[in-house]
C-alpha cells in the first residue's frame, strides 16, 4: 500500500555503505532495535565488515521479499528460496561462513545463523574421521597420544 | 587477502576466549591466498556458537566430535549441549538395531537420515532372543527365561539401569513388554503383560498386567484377569497411558485374534474387563505387530489368504482411528518389495516409531522402511551383516537415538 517506503542506510567497519529498505533490516533484531532507538538514517556497524554486511543485505533482501510477498506472488515459493539458499551458501568458502556466523548471531538472524551453522554441520558430517575434521576446519588438537587413544575407543562405533 | 580482513573484523570476546591455534595462522602472509580455508573454526568462533553448530549435527557425528579435541569433547559432553540438541534435533529419526547372531546382542544400528550402519554394541542385553521394547530413546531388555532381568537404558549413550524383579510367580507362558517415556515429567513406566495357562485347562488363561514407574521405583499390579478362549502373546504397547496387548483365541472364536486395552491411569478393576475393551483387527494377521507412532496406535501385519491364513499374500499397515474401534488401513507394501521378503520367508519383524516402521524379514538382512508421513517405502542401505548359515534368523528393533535421555 505505502508507495515510499523507507530507506535506512547500514554503514559496515571498513565504511562500505548499504541502502536497504526498512523491511530488510527488521529481519534482524538487533537492527530493529537500533532502528527504533535512534532513527537516524545512517547506522554504523563496527563488528561486521563490508564483504559480510553485502551477504547478510543480500541474504535479507531475498527472505524479506519471500515474507512481504506472502502466498499470494508467484515470485519465490519456499522451494524458490531454499533453492537459493543452497546457491548461496554453496558458493561461499569457510572462512566466509565462519563470519557469517559471528556477524548473524551478533545481529541476531536466526534462519541466516542457523543456515549457516548447517553448512558447518554438513561439513563436519562428510568428513570420514577426527582428522579430517581437523584438517578441514583448521583444528589443532590437544589430546596426548594416549588421550586420544581412549577417546577413540570409547567413540569406536561412530566411526565407519 | 580476504582471510585477512576477516581475521581483523572480530576485535572484542572472539579471540580471547581461546587463542592456542592464532600464532600458527599469523604466519601466513598476505600473498598466500590460497590458505583461506585453514582459517580455524576454533580460533574464530566462540563456544557458543561452536556449540549451535554441533547440534545441527547428527548423533553419530557428534561422537566423532567428542574426538576432535578438548574444546569440542567439552562441549558435547555438557548438559546444556544435550538440552539445545534435543531441541533442535528435528532432524533425527529412529534408528533400527538389527542382530548379527542369535548367541550375542552384537549387531548394527542404522540411522535412516544418512543411511549409514554402525557395528554397536547393545549394553545389558545378553541374547536377540531377550524381548525388547523402547520408546523416546530408552530400550527396555528383559529375558525371556526366568524374566527376572529387566533392564531400561540408553543405547546411545550406554547407560543403564537394572529394574527390582517383577513381583509375584516367575513362571508364565507369555510376556509382552511395553515402555513409555513421558518427556515433560522426566519419567518413564515399564509393562508387563503376563498369561499363564490355568492347569489342566485349555481354554482358561489367567493374566496379569504389571507397571513400573521410575518415579516410585517400584513395581505395582495394576489388574489381574481370567481370560477364556484367549491368551496373551508378546504384543504390547503404551500409547498416551493406555496399555493395548494382542491376545490370540485358543477356541472357537470368529477372530484368531484381537486388541485388547487397559487405561493405566484408572486403577478400578474388574473382572471381564478387558474383554469389553476387545477390538477385533482389521484382518486375519499374521506377525502383527503394534507400536506407538506420534501416540497413535499403529498395527503391522502379514495379510493371511482366504483358504490359507498362514500363507501371507502381502503386508499392510494400520491406524486405530483416534479413540475408536476402527481401523484405518494406511499402507499396503507394493508387490515389487514384498517380493524382496521372498516366497517362503513369510515371517518378518517390524518395528517404528515416530514417523517411520522398519519391516524386516526373519530369512534375511533386507530391511525396508515405511514412512507414515511421506507414505513412502523405502530400502534400507544394505546392512553389512551377511548370511552365515540357510536358516539364519534375523532381527532387531527400532529406537529413537537421543543423547539427553537417561534411564
Amino acid at each position: 500500500m505505502e508507495n515510499e517506503k523507507k530507506m535506512i542506510t547500514l554503514k559496515s567497519s571498513d565504511d562500505v555503505t548499504f541502502e536497504v529498505e526498512e523491511a530488510v533490516v527488521l529481519e534482524s533484531q538487533f537492527l530493529s532495535h537500533l532502528v527504533q532507538d535512534c532513527p537516524a538514517p545512517e547506522h554504523k556497524i563496527k563488528e561486521v565488515t563490508g564483504k559480510i554486511l553485502s551477504k547478510v543485505v543480500e541474504y535479507c533482501e531475498k527472505h524479506v521479499v519471500v515474507v512481504v510477498d506472502g502466498g499470494d506472488s508467484s515470485s519465490s515459493s519456499g522451494d524458490d528460496l531454499k533453492k537459493w539458499d543452497d546457491k548461496f551458501i554453496k558458493e561461499m568458502d569457510l572462512s566466509t561462513v565462519y563470519d557469517l556466523i559471528a556477524a548473524a548471531n551478533y545481529l541476531n538472524i536466526q534462519a541466516l545463523l542457523d543456515l549457516m551453522c548447517q553448512r558447518v554441520a554438513d561439513v563436519i558430517t562428510a568428513c570420514k574421521d577426527h582428522k579430517e575434521i581437523r584438517e578441514t576446519l583448521g583444528i589443532v588438537s590437544d589430546y596426548t597420544a594416549e588421550e586420544e587413544a581412549e577417546v577413540l575407543k570409547e567413540n569406536e562405533w561412530a566411526f565407519d | 587477502m580476504e582471510a585477512e580482513t576477516s581475521w581483523t573484523t572480530y576485535p572484542y570476546n572472539y579471540i580471547t576466549t581461546y587463542v592456542p591455534e592464532a600464532e600458527s595462522y599469523s604466519e601466513h602472509s598476505d600473498d598466500d591466498e590460497t590458505k583461506v580455508q585453514t582459517f580455524s573454526i576454533d580460533s574464530l568462533l566462540p563456544n557458543d556458537l561452536i556449540e549451535r553448530i554441533l547440534t545441527f549435527l547428527p548423533i553419530a557425528s557428534i561422537f566423532r566430535a567428542g574426538t576432535v579435541c578438548k574444546r569440542w569433547n567439552e562441549i558435547v559432553s555438557s548438559q546444556r549441549f544435550l538440552c539445545n540438541f534435543s531441541n533442535n534435533s528435528i532432524s533425527q529419526k529412529p534408528w533400527y538395531f538389527m542382530f548379527t547372531s542369535t548367541n550375542d546382542p552384537s549387531g548394527y544400528a542404522y540411522d535412516p537420515v544418512i543411511r549409514k550402519w554402525y557395528s554397536f554394541d547393545l549394553p545389558c542385553i545378553e541374547t536377540s532372543n531377550w524381548s525388547v521394547a523402547s520408546s523416546c530413546g530408552l530400550v527396555c531388555f528383559m529375558d525371556n527365561d526366568c524374566r527376572n532381568k529387566i533392564f531400561v537404558s540408553n543405547p546411545i549413550t550406554k547407560q543403564w539401569r537394572r529394574l527390582p524383579e517383577l513381583p509375584g510367580h516367575r513362571s508364565t507362558d507369555y510376556t509382552a513388554l511395553s515402555t513409555s517415556v513421558n518427556r515433560a515429567k522426566q519419567s518413564y513406566s515399564v509393562s508387563i503383560v503376563k498369561s499363564k495357562q490355568v492347569p489342566e485347562d485349555f481354554f482358561q488363561w489367567e493374566l496379569s498386567i504389571h507397571l513400573y514407574s521410575s518415579e516410585t521405583m517400584t513395581w505395582t499390579t495394576c489388574l489381574t484377569d481370567v481370560l477364556t478362549g484367549w491368551r496373551g502373546g508378546d504384543e504390547s504397547v503404551i500409547i498416551d497411558n493406555v496399555l493395548y496387548f494382542l491376545i490370540y483365541s485358543t477356541g472357537v472364536s470368529d477372530h484368531r485374534h484381537g486388541l485388547v486395552a487397559l487405561n493405566l491411569s484408572s486403577t478400578s478393576s474388574s473382572n471381564g474387563i478387558l474383554m469389553r475393551s476387545f477390538i477385533p483387527m482389521p484382518c486375519s494377521l499374521t506377525c502383527g505387530r503394534l507400536m506407538n507412532l506420534k501416540e497413535k496406535l499403529v498395527v503391522v501385519g502379514g495379510i493371511g489368504k482366504h483358504d490359507r491364513p498362514d500363507i501371507i499374500k502381502g503386508i499392510g499397515v494400520w491406524c486405530l482411528k483416534g479413540g475408536g474401534r476402527e481401523w484405518q488401513e494406511v499402507a499396503r507394501m507394493p508387490q515389487r518389495y514384498f517380493q524382496g521378503f521372498g516366497e517362503l520367508d513369510d515371517v518378518f519383524a517390524s518395528s517404528g516409531s515416530d514417523d517411520l516402521v522398519y519391516i524386516q524379514s526373519y530369512g534375511s538382512p533386507a530391511l525396508l522402511t515405511f514412512d507414515m508421513n511421506l507414505k513412502g517405502w523405502k530400502w534400507s542401505q544394505k546392512c553389512p551383516v551377511s548370511k552365515k548359515f540357510p536358516l539364519q534368523l534375523f532381527t532387531g528393533f527400532c529406537f529413537e537415538p537421543r543423547l539427553e535421555i537417561t534411564p
